[in-house]
């Protein structure tokens, strides 16, 4: 132990600075999105009312988005096509904070390049592909 | 400049000023409007999304001081007191276990509490174990169905059971082991990274060993977590702490990082099966990052023994709902009722706050 205070490694910075940000975007638009939600219940992909309802009746998430919305299509569809909406403005604000590792790692595999550390290149891009494969529903369970 | 107007304590305040105003606005909206015939009143939703947003914040606060994800205090808490469906709130439980994790991330990476580096590592193992759980957690219901999963949990329990016991015993030796030689895998990964630790007012630079056990480890921990679908962290410290001999402060600080990088890759099963409801998760999400945030402020100046009584408070819990779930699926006691694991959680919490009272009046 000595007493000089080092800074922490840049790579530590770009991935925390990152995955801060972006969280914290995410969680604005968490703020925001059900307000919307809420003032104007109609101009949603399901009315707040209905699907508290039937949340706490115990349906299953995909039994609630049929009874509401119509149909449970892949997932990205539904906030691309609702993103002007209260849910789907918040659908989307927590599809960027789950795939937050994904847009963090790719600015920190370059400075891991830069730094000369390939082993950590490999690692952050088979965690990329990971969040990649996971996101777009190309893995899945069950 | 004060310095409730500069970073971190700015975002912060934004975000509450943020909850305010938004929380007010749908308690004008939902006083204007009638409820739709059929729907909840909307009273009753505004009093769900508070609610659901305190409950959040108070849950990440506490599972950011201890390194663990919330997902382990919130999905017993909704399956046992809302009548909520197990897959949504699974898939909102996980939200819970990562994102108090990715708001803490910038705070501890920023002071070089961290090791990103190792994170990454590990989370090559923990991505893969999570599906490799979730998987087998389908092959043991279908071939050894429920007396299989009391057995896994049955040795899960007793597994924290031993952790507990060494972290209760190992004292000061836990919290800052003396790793003298590094083996080679840990060497070629050059992990190495001295940090400022304000409670200590000192460089710490700590050595670490046996990386190639610890990602065996982090594979074991992720198939417990694909398996049982619930946040890691509390197994994810002590196995860095005692297999690799990373102190106790750093231990968590990674283990926060790594659920946030990991559950990205977790959570999306759940959500394309339509397990997330927006305007449900919403609050939780929102009071996970307050939470994290101020959860991971505190982290970073507090010292390392009032993580440590914390974290055994929290395993000492899981250890007890693990052992009594897996007797009680092999009919050997009655599932014990919620007035009993209150008291359980009750006399756990005192026992940690004795101890972190009585570790605060030891002069160091």
């Amino acid at each position: 132990m000595n007493e000089d205070r080092p800074i922490a490694p840049e790579w530590n910075r770009v991935y925390g600075e990152i995955v801060y940000w972006i969280t914290f975007v995410a969680c604005l638009i968490c703020f925001i999105g059900p307000m919307f939600s809420m003032l104007f219940p109609e101009n949603n992909a399901m009315n707040p009312y209905f699907t508290y309802a039937l949340v706490f009746e115990g349906m299953t998430g995909s039994d609630i988005w049929i009874a509401l919305y119509g149909e449970w299509p892949w997932f990205h569809y539904v906030w691309w096509n609702n993103f002007f909406t209260g849910d789907g403005f918040t659908m989307f604000g927590v599809a960027l904070g789950t795939t937050v590792a994904l847009w963090a790692l790719i600015p920190t595999m370059f400075v891991f390049a830069r730094h000369k550390l390939p082993q950590y290149v490999l690692f952050s891009a088979i965690v990329c592909f990971m969040v990649v494969l996971a996101a777009s529903g190309i893995i899945r369970i069950g | 400049m004060s310095k409730w107007l500069k970073p971190p304590w700015l975002e912060l305040n934004i975000m509450l000023a943020l909850a305010v105003i938004t929380y007010l606005v749908i308690l004008a909206a939902v006083m204007a409007m009638p409820t739709p015939e059929g729907g909840m009143a909307g009273g009753v939703i505004w009093g769900w999304l508070v609610g659901f947003f305190v409950i959040s914040t108070l849950i990440a606060l506490v599972a950011t001081i201890g390194g663990i994800g919330g997902g382990v205090l919130f999905t017993p808490f909704i399956l046992a007191f809302t009548p909520i469906d197990s897959l949504i709130a699974r898939g909102t439980g996980l939200i819970v276990a990562m994102f108090s994790g990715l708001m803490a991330t910038g705070p501890v990476c920023r002071s070089g509490l961290a090791n990103v580096k190792m994170c990454i590592f590990l989370c090559v193992a923990f991505g893969v174990a999570c599906f490799g759980g979730a998987l087998g957690a389908v092959v043991v219901a279908e071939h050894l169905g429920e007396f299989g999963e009391a057995a896994v949990r049955m040795l899960l329990g007793l597994v924290i059971g031993g952790l507990i016991l060494y972290f209760i015993f190992g004292g000061k030796r836990i919290e800052w082991p003396d790793v003298k030689v590094s083996d080679k895998i840990t060497q070629y990964l050059q992990l190495r990274q001295p940090f400022y630790e304000p409670s200590l007012k000192k460089v710490v630079d700590y050595g670490l060993t046996r990386m190639g056990w610890l990602f065996c480890g982090i594979l074991f921990v992720g198939m417990g977590s694909g398996f049982f679908g619930m946040g890691a962290g509390w197994a994810i410290v002590p196995f860095q702490n005692v297999i690799a001999g990373t102190p106790l402060k750093v231990a968590a600080a990674n283990s926060v990082v790594l659920l946030g990088m990991g559950d990205c890759v977790a959570v999306w099963p759940y959500f394309m099966m339509g397990a997330l409801i927006p305007i449900l998760a919403a609050p939780w999400l929102a009071g996970q990052v307050v939470g994290g945030l101020l959860g991971a402020l505190v982290l970073v100046q507090i010292k390392a023994g009032f993580v440590r009584w914390l974290l055994i408070g929290l395993m000492g819990f899981s250890c007890w709902g693990l052992i009594t779930r897996a007797l009680s699926m092999w009919n050997v006691i009655e599932r014990p009722p919620h007035w009993m694991n209150g008291l359980v959680l009750l006399i756990l919490l005192t026992f940690v706050m004795i101890n972190i009272v009585r570790e605060y009046r030891l002069k160091d």
